[in-house]
């Protein structure tokens, strides 16, 4: 039963080698999605493409479908795998640094990488800017930390806070993503910009 | 037939999905999810069960006697099944007891035996299953602790 | 559109199975059922109650007493060293984070046999391979350790052996359960310390 780590004792450079390939796989269909182009990320809160919704959405629900039928089958202890840590305050200002970040940029960490690697330069002032902010982050740790740590939650997941069946959970996010699909459609056809869109 | 050309992609992912699911729903011989729902009967205590209550129980019980036990057992009036406990999950024992309507009553002369056998079916999903001993009492303390109070312990 | 259509369909049709199965979110046993009933049948899975007593007088840091009792009934007398866990509370939290060391074997017990057996199954079941189960209870303790006694004229080695044991732990039980609750605690992490220092403070 999954996950691999808990079967096999992996040395570390297996570890490292298997973190490799799957970077690389992320990176390829982050690439042929046409991610590197900011102007395709912009356009998610413009809304003259909204590519990465429907991406990273189906992605996500894959990726919770997949492991809920694994858990499902027997293959796959949820209870061993890893959920983020919720700390509340520090989720939400941090989500607006970032949100700002993206939509001034272009970018988000990942795609900012991918576009780096194809050597664009507005990617590499981008990717500057996150490693400024990092050091900053570093830096000044005494004076925010509190608020870093504060309300913090544990690793909690939504199905357990609402009290229903994962499965449940999975249905209705499976609804909202769908209907976000077709919003997204109808906004792409209110806010087209072909101008730009012709390019990507 | 129009409906099902369009789709045919979708059906062909759906399809086995729903197919291995409904044959890992009903073919048994796997553990059930929700731990802690299964071994509600063993907290709440209502699992178990001596000889003067058994009247309290309906429909037709069977006993299953776990390796060597009690002839008294025998002259209850009961379907009795003689199995070794390390038996229990072969495939026609499991489906005596699947296709078996009433009460299912565990014995064995070691109550551990009983207690670790009824957890491991539960947990697997089968309900009304009880655990026959002669010892209702089993799990209140029989003694009682005088405390010395001239005792002092040495570090 | 016709893309966007398929794939709607194809990811609802998926959500609405997974609605329908019992999902849970609550912990599940993870060990097949036919090895688990192989394990759970297996007398190594037993420590008796002499054994236990040399483990407690020893003050064996390689095995942790866990008691499966209520709060009242464990704050009134207990094994000296075990940590309390409530059965109805076992799986409430996460087992693992008094479950976890390898290297720590986990023995419980109850006042009989059903409470702590149906915990040696449940550990068992979610992969937790080092528990044990003390045969008998806190109800076999207080027959063989507390209240025995040799008679007749002869005693062999091993029976000596047995009648020291039994005497050192009634007297560590005795000593330990007539502290009132304060001190109970105190006097075990003590010990803890003087072992210690003794080993020349070694962690």
């Amino acid at each position: 039963m999954g996950p691999l780590s808990s079967l096999i004792t992996m040395p570390e450079w297996l570890d490292l080698l298997i973190a490799l390939l799957i970077g690389i796989g992320f990176g390829f269909s982050l690439e042929q999605a046409g991610f590197s182009s900011s102007r395709k990320l912009a356009g998610m809160f413009y809304g003259y493409d909204t590519t990465v919704i429907k991406v990273f959405f189906t992605a996500a629900i894959v990726a919770l479908i997949g492991s809920q039928l694994l858990s499902f089958f027997g293959l796959l202890n949820l209870n061993l795998v890893f959920v983020n840590e919720f700390y509340v305050a520090a989720s939400i200002v941090g989500g607006v640094i970032m949100g700002a970040g993206f939509i001034m940029g272009g970018f988000c960490p990942g795609t900012g990488l991918s576009a780096l690697s194809i050597g664009k330069i507005d990617a590499m002032v981008f990717f500057a800017g996150g490693l400024t902010g990092a050091f900053l982050f570093a830096e000044t740790y005494p004076l925010i930390q509190n608020l870093a740590n504060s309300s913090y939650k544990g690793p909690i997941k939504i199905d357990e806070v609402m009290g229903i069946s994962p499965g449940l959970f999975i249905f209705l996010l499976i609804i909202a993503a769908v209907a976000m699909f077709w919003l997204a459609e109808l906004a792409e056809k209110r806010f087209a910009r072909p101008d730009i869109t012709n390019e990507l | 037939m129009g409906i099902i050309h369009k789709y045919k992609v979708v059906i062909a992912v759906v399809l086995p999905i729903l197919i291995l699911v409904l044959i890992r729903q009903f073919g048994g011989n796997h553990f059930q999810t929700d731990a802690k729902r299964w071994s509600e009967p063993s907290i709440m205590r209502s699992n178990i069960i001596t000889e003067e209550k058994i009247g309290t129980l309906s429909g037709e019980k069977l006993i299953i006697n776990l390796g060597e036990g009690n002839r008294e057992i025998k002259d209850m009036g009961m379907e009795l099944l003689n199995i070794p406990a390390d038996s229990v999950l072969s495939k026609n024992i499991l489906h005596t007891i699947g296709k078996h309507d009433g009460p299912l009553l565990l014995y064995s002369s070691e109550t551990a035996v009983s207690a670790r056998i009824w957890m491991v079916l539960s947990q697997m999903g089968y309900k009304n299953i009880f655990i026959l001993t002669n010892e209702a009492d089993n799990e209140i303390s029989k003694n009682k602790f005088r405390p010395d109070t001239i005792v002092r312990p040495e570090l | 559109m016709n893309t966007r259509e398929k794939f709607s369909v194809g990811l609802l049709s998926l959500g609405f199975i997974l609605a329908l199965l019992p999902l849970s979110a609550n912990r599940s046993f993870t060990v097949k059922p036919q090895k688990l009933l192989s394990e759970v049948l297996n007398e190594k899975t037993f420590f008796t109650v002499d054994q236990v007593a040399r483990f407690v007088i020893s003050d064996d840091s390689t095995v942790q007493i866990i008691d499966l009792r209520s709060p009242e009934e464990f704050r009134s007398v207990n094994i000296p060293g075990s940590i309390n866990v409530p059965y109805n509370e076992l799986l409430d939290n996460d087992p693992g984070s008094f479950l976890n060391d390898g290297n720590i074997k986990n023995i419980f017990y109850s006042n009989g046999d059903f409470d702590s057996n149906y915990a040696l199954v449940t550990a068992r079941g979610l992969n937790y391979k080092n528990t044990y189960v003390m045969k008998g209870g806190l109800n076999e303790w207080f027959n063989t350790v507390m209240n025995s006694s040799f008679s007749g004229e002869r005693i062999s080695a091993r029976e000596n052996a047995l009648f020291e044991t039994r005497t050192r732990a009634r007297k560590l039980f005795t000593e330990i359960n007539s502290l009132p609750d304060s001190l109970k605690l105190k006097f075990i992490e003590a010990k803890h310390i003087a072992a210690k220092k003794l080993d020349g403070d070694c962690e």
